[in-house]
């Protein structure tokens, strides 16, 4: 039984793709969710304002 | 205040922007390329030849841009325009987008011209998706070794070249396939550079897609040189000895890695990078160099937005700390900058 790899590479290389395109790789890839989630963390770091965290920092004393 | 462009799952992009935070006082505004107005609304004025954005409730002055790292992707700011799609009028549909991308395009150049005429930038917003030929003969010319290649689209011809020459390998001349399908398959597909023999040519037709064939160095290590204004960071990746990183150690073998070493790359060599990268009006990106048993250094190419962050951690480089130190004593000095533009 062919494998993916294989059906996909036939498929590239009677339609007279060039070569380098000739021999693909397939993989699982991560669920969109994780992808997602990726994503989410890295937008927490999308407008990043010091100023406005350094008001968050615990104050050592109150006057 | 800082400004990154960049990608919404680049992790780089993130760590940066940490160390910017523990280093200095500034800001930082992430504009990535494939958010959509839903996530990320974008609004502007342009007056004359000055700007002001309005990202999400945030009003960024370009005159308050410290320095900006072109980190990844392209056609930032362009999210704001759907697509239209007029029942019974497809063509006229397609037309209609095309043109509004060309719109947009000439916009977004504009204003990244504006940003790279005015402020100390990392990274080139015109040069991310470079052309590898042109890049194999600027290399040539400043005096690299490069392994000789072939391209036709003729079978017959690639055929007679791989008899003469058996031991070739084939590659994409732009970058190769990576897609990820999340909507209907979730597979990745990926090609990379592929050892090619006559035979695998037997079944072809006679015109193909033109096809690029380069000789195969017999290689004791594969070498990768991060460039961050004149500065090199160099990486020997030990890829011989596994059958699956060979031909191209971005096979990982996630098993067995390869084993990443700081490497100390000779004084010529690096007076000849930082000459390519100057011919580029490039000052960041990562070179592949292939070194041979006898200790030649082969060109490959350049990636002027590759990923670092495992070379940085393998090789203890630190190299997002060294970018965020970088964007920090541009923006510190963005009065004494020379531009070309």
């Amino acid at each position: 039984m062919q494998t993916i790899n294989q059906i996909l590479s036939s498929a590239i290389r009677k339609n007279g793709f060039p070569l380098a395109f000739q021999k693909i790789e397939v993989i699982r890839v991560m669920p969109h969710e994780v992808e997602k989630k990726i994503s989410f963390y890295n937008s927490k770091y999308k407008h990043f304002n010091h100023q406005a965290m350094a008001s968050k920092k615990p104050i050592s004393k109150i006057v | 205040m800082i400004c990154i462009f960049s990608g919404k799952k680049d992790f780089t992009t993130t760590q940066v922007i940490k160390w910017i935070n523990n280093l200095s006082e500034y800001e930082v505004i992430r504009i990535n390329y494939d958010e959509t107005p839903s996530s990320q609304l974008i609004t502007f004025e342009v007056i004359n030849n000055d700007f002001t954005l309005k990202i999400d409730d945030r009003v960024v002055r370009l005159n308050e841009i410290k320095s900006v790292w072109y980190r990844k992707g392209k056609n930032w700011l362009l999210n704001f325009q759907e697509r239209i799609k007029i029942k019974d009028h497809f063509n006229f549909s397609e037309y209609l987008n095309d043109k509004i991308s060309s719109e947009q395009y000439k916009l977004s150049e504009y204003l990244h011209y504006l940003i790279t005429s005015q402020i100390p930038c990392l990274g080139n917003p015109t040069k991310n998706d470079l052309n590898k030929l042109i890049v194999l003969e600027m290399a040539k010319q400043v005096g690299f070794l490069v392994p000789s290649f072939y391209i036709s689209n003729i079978s017959s011809q690639l055929k007679k070249i791989l008899h003469e020459s058996k031991d070739m390998v084939t590659k994409a001349m732009s970058d190769g396939i990576y897609f990820f399908d999340h909507k209907q398959t979730e597979y990745g597909y990926f090609s990379y550079t592929e050892t090619i023999q006559v035979h695998e040519l037997e079944k072809l037709r006679e015109i193909i897609g033109p096809s690029f064939i380069q000789k195969n160095i017999r290689k004791a290590f594969d070498l990768r040189v991060f460039f961050l204004v004149d500065r090199c960071f160099s990486i020997a990746i030990i890829s011989q000895t596994d059958q699956k990183t060979k031909i191209d150690f971005r096979k990982y073998n996630d098993q067995k890695p390869n084993r990443n070493v700081p490497y100390l790359i000779s004084n010529e060599l690096e007076a000849k990078i930082c000459q390519l990268f100057r011919k580029l009006q490039l000052n960041t990106g990562s070179i592949d160099f292939v070194v041979d048993i006898d200790n030649n250094f082969y060109f490959l190419e350049i990636n002027p937005v590759g990923q670092f962050t495992n070379f940085s951690i393998s090789c203890n480089f630190n190299l997002e700390k060294e970018i965020a130190k970088t964007l920090i004593t541009y923006a510190n000095n963005k009065s004494d900058f020379e531009f070309c533009n």
